[in-house]
C-alpha cells in the first residue's frame, strides 16, 4: 500500500520521505510553538500568584489604616 | 467554576485533536500532486483563522472599551491579541516549512507572507506597547487605539492573494483555489478543536488579567498607606 501511494504521487521513495518528514517538523513546530505559549502562561500565573501574596502580606503587616 | 470549566474544555479539545490527527494522518489519502505534506493545511489553515478571530474579538473589545471606558474589555483584547499572535506564529512557520518542500524557498516577499508578517510585527508592538505604559488606563486608551489601527492589516493579508498576484495559492475557501470535498470536511472538523483551544488560552489568559487587575488595586492600596 505504501508503495502504491508513492507510485500514485509520483514522488521516489526518497523524495516521499523527506516530504513526510517535512510535515513532522511542521505538526511538531506547530504544537511547539503552543506549547512556548503555554510555558509562559504559567510562569506568568506563578509570578502574579506570588506578587498578590506579597502585596496582601504587606498590607496584613501594616494593619488597619 | 471557571477553573472547571476551563479543565473540561481542555480534556475535550484533546480528545478532539487527537482523533482530528488520527484521521490525517492515518484516514485521508495523499493529496495527488503535493503527497504528504498537503496535510499540514489541516493546520496552518485553522491557526490563521482562530488568529483571525482573536485580532477581530481584540478590535471589537478595545472600540468597547474606548466607548465604556471598562477596564475588562481592555483585558480581553489584550488577552485575545496575545492568544492571536500565538497562533499566527504557527502560521507563519508551518506555512514556511510547506513552503521549503514545494516552493524549495523558506520564504517569499510576496504581498501574502510579507502582509502577514507585518501584521505579527504590528499586533507584537502592541504586546510591548503595554508593557511599557505603568498607568492603567492609560495604558488602556493607547492600546485600544493600536489595536483597533492594527485590524486593518487583517483584510489586506485575506484579501492579498486576490488583489495581486502572489507565490502564495488562491483560497480555497472563497473562490479560485480547488480542494477535494474530504479535505474540505477536515479542514472545518479541525478548525473546532484549534479554535475551543484558542477559547481555553484566552480564558486562562483573562484570568491572568483580573489577578493583574487586583494586583493593580492592591499596589493603590499600598501606596495609599
Amino acid at each position: 500500500m505504501f508503495a502504491m501511494l508513492i507510485q500514485t504521487a509520483g514522488f521516489t521513495p526518497e523524495q516521499y520521505k523527506n516530504n513526510f518528514v517535512f510535515l513532522f517538523y511542521g505538526l511538531l513546530t506547530a504544537w511547539l510553538v503552543l506549547l512556548a505559549f503555554v510555558v509562559m502562561l504559567a510562569a506568568r500565573e506563578r509570578k502574579l500568584t506570588q506578587e498578590i501574596e506579597r502585596l496582601r502580606l504587606m498590607l496584613e503587616d501594616r494593619g488597619p489604616k | 467554576m471557571r477553573d472547571k470549566t476551563i479543565l473540561v474544555l481542555s480534556w475535550f479539545t484533546a480528545l478532539l485533536l487527537a482523533g482530528n490527527l488520527a484521521i490525517i494522518l492515518l484516514v485521508l489519502p495523499d493529496e495527488a500532486s503535493q503527497g504528504p505534506i498537503f496535510r499540514i493545511i489541516f493546520f496552518h489553515v485553522p491557526v490563521a483563522w482562530t488568529a483571525f478571530v482573536c485580532f477581530f474579538a481584540a478590535m471589537i473589545s478595545s472600540i468597547a472599551y474606548l466607548a465604556g471606558k471598562n477596564l475588562k474589555y481592555d483585558s480581553f483584547a489584550a488577552a485575545a491579541t496575545e492568544v492571536g499572535l500565538a497562533f499566527g506564529a504557527a502560521n507563519l512557520l508551518t506555512g514556511m516549512i510547506w513552503g521549503r518542500i514545494i516552493w524549495g524557498i523558506w520564504w517569499t516577499w510576496d504581498a501574502r507572507l510579507t502582509s502577514m508578517l507585518v501584521g505579527w510585527i504590528i499586533y507584537a508592538g502592541y504586546v510591548m506597547l503595554r508593557r511599557a505604559i505603568e498607568e492603567p488606563t492609560e495604558r488602556a486608551r493607547m492600546s485600544a487605539v493600536v489595536s483597533i489601527l492594527a485590524f486593518a492589516d487583517v483584510p489586506i493579508i485575506f484579501f492579498s492573494i486576490k488583489w495581486w498576484r502572489t507565490q502564495h495559492p488562491q483560497p480555497v475557501v472563497y473562490g479560485g483555489g480547488f480542494m477535494a470535498p474530504g479535505y474540505w470536511y477536515m479542514l472545518f472538523l479541525n478548525w473546532i478543536p484549534i479554535l475551543l483551544l484558542a477559547v481555553v488560552l484566552l480564558l486562562i489568559r483573562m484570568r491572568q488579567e483580573q489577578t493583574g487587575r487586583e494586583i493593580d488595586a492592591l499596589r493603590r492600596e499600598v501606596h495609599a498607606f
